[in-house]
């Protein structure tokens, strides 16, 4: 489809759901996409779009869904001009250029949106705010998808994220988060089947508590500096495991208790 | 379990009940720990193993059977693994890459290895494998990259070295062969995605749709979406000794690399120049060996090479004036050999010094501080091979030189002290006193 077509699209006001996404689309989006204020649905993920992120989308009050995933998009985006959305439950940007900036503690703001998936990838999350994870997360009660990875963000590990008791997919790998994982980190995420925090700043031991998430099929703790032993009968525990790295990190003790199911 | 990484750490005990009944086990990463003992013998059965890294431990005994199937990456360098290569080995026939080195390995380098087709990588090194490098191996028509340094082969290197890929072939990227870790992220990637539309059903329970409608929507196949830092994730990595240095070779730079180390062996006879037919090699090194003969002219078509070391060896003749078409040539040695003549000096040869050259009394030009007439008159004495044994001569004459005027000078004292009375007294005299002085007891004359 050429660009010129694409204006064509600001007719369908009705437009309830736009999703373009596994093409090769990359020319700029226009900017009266901002009339399909009943959108719902707007996904771009996995296309060829390189120029700044549109502004448009803050008029999109009604999306529930809107991704860049997998993108070339450039420039600043700032999480506050969705704050309004309400209905917002999945978002997802990522860039493939090294050049996209989320921000999201310009302003103060307050979000009217419960997520339940946000995925901000590769987006040197708040650089010019001493790259600080996003407080907004903070009121997030019901998310099962949070992807932070490849920001360089900074600070201890987000406790508060276990509030989501819900979680399923949990990956803030290639950070720069430092300290101590919490002690009780496998009770307050029962239920996650996926967590990566490699390439970070973390140490202390492995919690033994991590044992009681049964439903786990993907960890990886890598490259950090973890140590000590492994918890007892770790792997044991992990029925459903089916990828595990511990690599580079300065684990030891003996494999005695680890039956590899 | 399907995919283990435990590797860099400090893991220690034996891997002795660690695996159990698995069979599903896909990838096996416990390199760079400090297991001891022996490899189970259950990791014979563990049929859908692809990669197996157990590198950097202490493990002994001997290389068990693993299993034909799937095995892809074998990795065991670095430990005290002993015996010979056995031949269960020689079924795993799906085997790209191969790495024994540095362990204690004996015997002979197998015969069977062309069973290893799809080799691209084999890696011997630093073990005590003896006798000839088996003509099989250049059956080997995908290797890129091989390493039989530091063993004690000791017959000739065969001529068949020619038709062998070292970076002819274009191959698929290494990783790819790895289906099921490629599969397995590249899916979760996109069940990410998907996760988006199916994690809450009732994200699209209030939009307009009904349930079937939008169930359409739901059933869109994504493509697979091969991440490019699956390289990253996935760390298959190869150690080569490259310009002098070991360096590990991974991502990219790993499916570039093509080079042949045959240094720091017994090996003899000429250099094949059937070499030359090697176009795309980077590294060729033979250094350290009793290799004889000139160095072949067809050397010049390896246009690719950045490093060719050949020290060490009893090669003579000439430098080919041809070599100076490599124009990647970095690293040049030929040092400690029997060349003769003038090094070429244009283009690369330009750059470098001394330290190439050093050791071929035959060598001669302003780089060398030698002028050419004077020691091409004199390449017949043999015995200068090279700088070792020059030095022996020297010390040989010097012991035998100091001898005879010690001897000399003995004998001349001797006959003047026999033939003057009074040089003869005066003498006896003084050493009397000077005995005296040591011990009162000692009478004086």
């Amino acid at each position: 489809m050429h660009i010129m077509n694409m204006t064509g699209l600001c007719k369908l006001k009705d437009l309830v759901e736009l999703d373009i996404s596994n093409n090769m689309f990359g020319a700029k989006l226009p900017e009266c996409l901002s009339n399909l204020t009943n959108l719902r649905v707007f996904e771009l993920s996995n296309n060829l779009f390189s120029g700044n992120f549109p502004s448009f989308t803050t008029n999109l009050t009604s999306l529930v869904y809107l991704s860049f995933y997998g993108n070339y998009t450039q420039g600043s985006f700032s999480l506050s001009t969705l704050a309004n959305h309400s209905n917002l439950k999945v978002l997802y940007i990522s860039s493939q250029s090294t050049k996209a900036h989320i921000e999201t503690e310009k302003i103060k703001w307050f979000p009217q949106f419960q997520l339940r998936s946000l995925i901000l990838r590769n987006g040197n999350l708040n650089k010019d705010r001493g790259s600080v994870i996003p407080t907004f997360l903070s009121y997030q009660y019901h998310l099962m998808l949070v992807d932070l990875s490849r920001n360089k963000i900074v600070g201890s590990f987000p406790s508060w994220l276990m509030h989501n008791h819900n979680m399923k997919y949990f990956d803030i790998s290639n950070n720069n988060l430092s300290g101590l994982l919490p002690e009780d980190i496998g009770i307050f995420l029962p239920s996650v089947t996926h967590l990566n925090f490699s390439c970070n700043n973390l140490k202390g031991n492995i919690p033994s508590s991590t044992g009681k998430m049964k439903e786990l099929q993907f960890l990886d703790f890598s490259h950090n500096h973890f140590l000590g032993e492994l918890p007892e009968q770790l792997a044991t525990k992990w029925n459903e495991l089916q990828y595990l790295k511990l690599s580079n990190n300065i684990l030891h003790g003996t494999f005695l208790n680890f039956v590899i199911l | 379990m399907r995919f283990l990484f435990l590797n860099n750490n400090n893991f220690s005990g034996t891997l002795e009940d660690v695996f159990g009944n698995n069979t599903k086990l896909g990838l096996l990463y416990i390199s760079n720990n400090s297991i001891t003992g022996t490899i189970p013998i259950e990791i014979s059965n563990m049929s859908s193993l692809e990669i197996i890294d157990l590198s950097q431990n202490n493990l002994i005994g001997s290389i068990p059977k693993f299993t034909a199937g799937s095995l892809r990456f074998l990795y065991l360098q670095k430990n005290n693994l002993t015996g010979s290569i056995p031949s269960e080995l020689s079924e795993s026939s799906e085997l790209i890459l191969l790495d024994l080195g540095d362990n204690k390995l004996s015997g002979k380098i197998p015969n069977w290895m062309d069973n290893l087709s799809r080799l691209r990588v084999l890696a011997l090194g630093g073990n005590n494998l003896e006798g000839d490098i088996p003509i099989e191996l250049c059956q080997l028509k995908n290797i890129d990259m091989m390493d039989l340094s530091r063993n004690k082969l000791n017959a000739s290197i065969p001529t068949c070295f020619q038709n062998m890929s070292f970076g002819m072939h274009d191959h698929n990227p290494i990783f790819e062969a790895l289906y099921q870790i490629t599969k397995f992220l590249s899916e979760r990637l996109n069940d990410i995605l998907l996760l988006g539309r199916h994690i809450d059903n009732r994200i699209f329970d209030g939009l307009i749709w009904n349930e079937n409608s939008f169930s359409a929507s739901l059933t869109i196949d994504l493509p697979l979406h091969v991440d490019p830092s699956l390289n990253d994730e996935i760390n298959l990595e190869v150690e080569f000794r490259t310009k002098l240095y070991i360096y590990s070779y991974k991502g990219k730079i790993l499916e570039k690399m093509a080079g042949l180390d045959l240094s720091c062996n017994y090996l003899t006879g000429l250099i094949p120049s059937q070499f030359g037919n090697l176009q795309q090699i980077k590294v060729l090194n033979l250094s350290h060996n009793f290799l004889s003969g000139p160095i072949p002219i067809t050397f010049s078509n390896l246009t690719q090479i950045e490093s060719l070391d050949l020290s060490y060896n009893n090669l003579s003749g000439k430098i080919p004036y041809e070599l100076t078409q490599l124009t990647s040539l970095e690293i040049f040695n030929v040092s400690y050999n029997n060349l003769t003549g003038t090094p070429p000096s244009t283009r690369q040869f330009a750059t470098f010094v001394e330290d190439s050259y050093r050791g071929n009394p035959g060598l001669c030009g302003p780089l060398l501080n030698r002028k050419c007439e004077h020691v091409e008159s004199s390449p017949s004495s043999k015995s200068n091979d090279n700088e070792k044994e020059e030095t022996n001569v020297d010390m040989i004459t010097f012991y035998w030189s100091f001898a005879t005027s010690y001897v000399t000078i003995l004998l001349a004292f001797i006959t003047v002290l026999c033939i003057n009375a009074r040089w003869r007294m005066a003498w006896f005299y003084y050493i009397g006193k000077f005995m005296h002085t040591l011990f009162p007891a000692f009478p004086l004359y």
